[in-house]
């Protein structure tokens, strides 16, 4: 196991960040949330990108925004990188193109940064405690809560990659070409 | 009301209240974004991503067909069927001669086989080629002994 410093993962995946952004503002105005500002990425930027958005009106609502960016870049992964897994993967062709290359990153990354952040997270558990929803609803989302937390923990491991990967083999492994 | 923040991942940070001031104010003094407006270096690099999508799509079906075309060669080739499976892996580099993943296996069907005389074809199709431990693994079972020396291993860095 060998480790990289947080901000060399980040600018080298920064795609992965802008998708995450444009995840939270696309459920944001889905469900008719106004968005007020948006940094989609900002290197060395604390944070390097965030979304600043009004009050979401449902708990249907409050949860898209926050899982938005699991949703779209989970999708933009496998659509991505299928294209480019079977010529660099499977096949290994000699004569791979640039497009594929390209591709290849830019799913990768998005896949890297598909997990809703802590904050992100938090920002749902306090909806829920603000609008009054019953406990049971709470503690769902607290464990779904913990879960990404976990997972965004496991990130020392390479847990971001290790998901992203999987997302990527996903759809060849459904068309059955490994 | 409250605006939410919404941060990035890797970490962070709420936007500190006070630095907003009041919320309501902060509402009055924005106006939402339209759902359309994205800076333009965003809709270039969309584009450009875009653009490789197409034309990484536009070679799918090809690609595959010959992923599928090497799965059945990889089974027969597995199961022993070394005539078959040359057949399959010579329908997959007519149309992919570049194809390393179709290189290997069908060197490992000829070499496998039970011709030797076609035992130079299959070295000729491992010219050129860096072979990883398992690719290497799976041929020197099968590999004529004379053609052994012929490769170099380069450690690991």
């Amino acid at each position: 196991m060998f480790f990289i410093p947080g901000w060399l993962i980040e600018l080298l995946t920064f795609p992965g960040v802008i998708v995450h952004e444009i995840g939270h503002r696309l459920f944001c105005h889905l469900t008719g949330v106004p968005v007020y500002a948006v940094r989609y990425y900002k290197f060395w930027g604390k944070p390097s990108g965030f979304v600043i958005h009004g009050p979401a009106p449902t708990l249907k609502a409050a949860l898209l925004i926050a899982i938005g960016p699991l949703i779209l870049n989970t999708l933009l992964c496998s659509l991505l990188t299928f294209s480019a897994v079977v010529p660099l993967f499977i096949l290994k062709d000699s004569g791979t193109a640039f497009p594929d290359i390209l591709l290849m990153w830019f799913g990768i990354s998005a896949g890297m940064h598909a997990f809703p952040s802590n904050h992100d997270m938090e920002g749902f558990t306090d909806f829920l405690l603000e609008a009054g929803h019953g406990d049971a609803l709470v503690m769902v989302a607290q464990a779904f809560a913990l879960l990404f937390k976990i997972a965004n923990f496991l990130r020392v491991v390479w847990f971001d990659a290790i998901y992203a990967v999987l997302v990527a083999a996903f759809l060849p492994l459904m068309f059955g070409l490994f | 009301m409250p605006i939410c923040k919404i941060a990035a991942p890797g970490g962070i940070i709420m936007i500190d209240d006070e630095a907003l001031g009041d919320d309501a104010g902060y509402q009055q003094e924005h106006q939402p974004l339209s759902a359309a407006s994205y800076p333009l270096w965003i809709i270039g690099f969309g584009l450009i991503v875009l653009l490789a999508f197409g034309y990484s799509s536009l070679s799918l079906p090809r690609h595959v067909s010959q992923a599928r075309t090497l799965a059945r060669a990889d089974r027969l080739d597995q199961a022993g069927d070394y005539v078959r499976a040359e057949r399959e892996y010579r329908t997959l580099l007519v149309g992919d001669p570049g194809s390393e993943a179709g290189r290997l296996g069908m060197a490992h069907a000829i070499f496998a086989d039970s011709d030797s005389k076609n035992d130079a074809i299959g070295l000729a199709l491992l010219q050129g080629m860096r072979l990883d431990k398992y690719d290497w693994r799976r041929l020197q079972p099968v590999m004529p002994l004379e053609y052994e020396k012929l490769f170099v291993t380069q450690e690991e860095r």
